[in-house]
């Protein structure tokens, strides 16, 4: 988050609702309501007060909100903070790093080489694959 | 000008794509692409680089990007900015056009009802989701305020002027006109024949 250029960054604000699909070669902060599909290839930042459900491709995350399903895959470096919640989401990270009293249920695994790019090329086709 | 976080004002830059449905009650700004249904409770801003395509809703609209099919419902005014393109239908109670804006569709002066039908399925998004918890603001209530005073709450030693005391209230009540022990204080009788309390023996 210290590194976010400012002027690139697309947010979605407390209080707001979202249901869609959002891709960006940018920087993403959601402090709301997201429902649906992102595809980044820069960096997602999911505030306290988000709750997210979803399919979400991303270079790195940094989550401190509430995921309540969905697949996380996160090319770099998946970070949860201490006061996040994510429960019955398929992650799939190149790093992890967990914070105590971090909520985490779900299944995890490690990214093969080139399987983001892979996924990421095609984010509007076929739904995600299982 | 007010002190706004900069996390508290949705954006969507330029170079990112939103498919889908959007509702906000913060202002909002476009520079990048938007395809779907948006409604927008502030101020909705549509920059150079932004593309919309859908219905978009929102209470104040200044567009200078493109729109490529759909309709503009605006609560009050619409504005589209010299270099704007609009190719669909536009329904808001004040228009402004600049010189230099391209329009091309219908247009027409809404009415109330109109911006109802419009915003009511996005509204409904907004009001499903659980209120985000803001801090309480310490907020003092007025002097005089409806209700009778809880017996248990007005001590006797302390006469003070009898309203529904909560514990902060007392701190105002004391600053304002600490009554004498024993003799009935010139806000004692106003409460009493404003809002026709019982007043306890003391």
């Amino acid at each position: 988050m210290d590194n976010m250029n400012e002027n690139v960054v697309s947010r979605i604000s407390a209080g707001t609702v979202f249901k869609g699909e959002i891709s960006s070669p940018g920087d993403i902060r959601i402090d709301g309501n997201f429902d649906g599909r992102l595809a980044s290839t820069g960096r997602l930042v999911v505030g306290e007060t988000a709750r997210v459900k979803g399919d979400f491709y991303c270079h790195d995350v940094d989550f401190s909100g509430v995921m309540e399903s969905g697949v996380l895959l996160v090319k770099d470096t998946l970070s949860l903070r201490a006061k996040s919640v994510v429960k019955d989401v398929d992650i799939s990270y190149g790093r992890l790093q967990v914070e105590l009293d971090a909520q985490l249920g779900g299944t995890c695994r490690v990214l093969a080489d080139g399987e983001f790019d892979q996924k990421v090329a095609a984010p509007q086709e076929a739904p995600k694959q299982k | 000008m007010a002190n706004i976080h900069v996390n508290a004002v949705s954006c969507i830059a330029a170079g990112t794509r939103f498919v889908g449905d959007y509702a906000t009650q913060d202002d909002l700004r476009i520079d990048g692409t938007f395809e779907g249904k948006l409604y927008c409770g502030g101020l909705l801003e549509v920059g150079e680089s932004g593309v919309v395509k859908g219905t978009i809703v929102g209470n104040n609209i200044q567009f200078s990007g493109t729109m490529s099919g759909g309709s503009f419902y605006a609560k009050d005014t619409l504005t589209l900015k010299n270099g704007s393109k609009v190719g669909g239908d536009i329904y808001s109670s004040r228009l402004q056009i600049d010189l230099g804006a391209q329009f091309v569709g219908n247009c027409k002066l809404m009415d109330g009802d109109k911006f109802e039908k419009a915003a009511a399925p996005l509204m409904s998004m907004l009001q499903a989701v659980p209120k985000v918890e803001t801090p309480a603001v310490e907020e003092k209530a007025p002097f005089f305020s409806a209700g009778p005073a809880p017996e248990s709450v007005v001590k006797e030693e302390v006469p003070e002027p009898d309203v529904p005391a909560v514990e902060p209230q007392a701190a105002v009540a004391q600053d304002e006109k600490p009554a004498a022990k024993g003799e009935k204080s010139a806000l004692d009788s106003m409460a009493e024949s404003w809002l026709g309390w019982q007043k306890r023996s003391r």
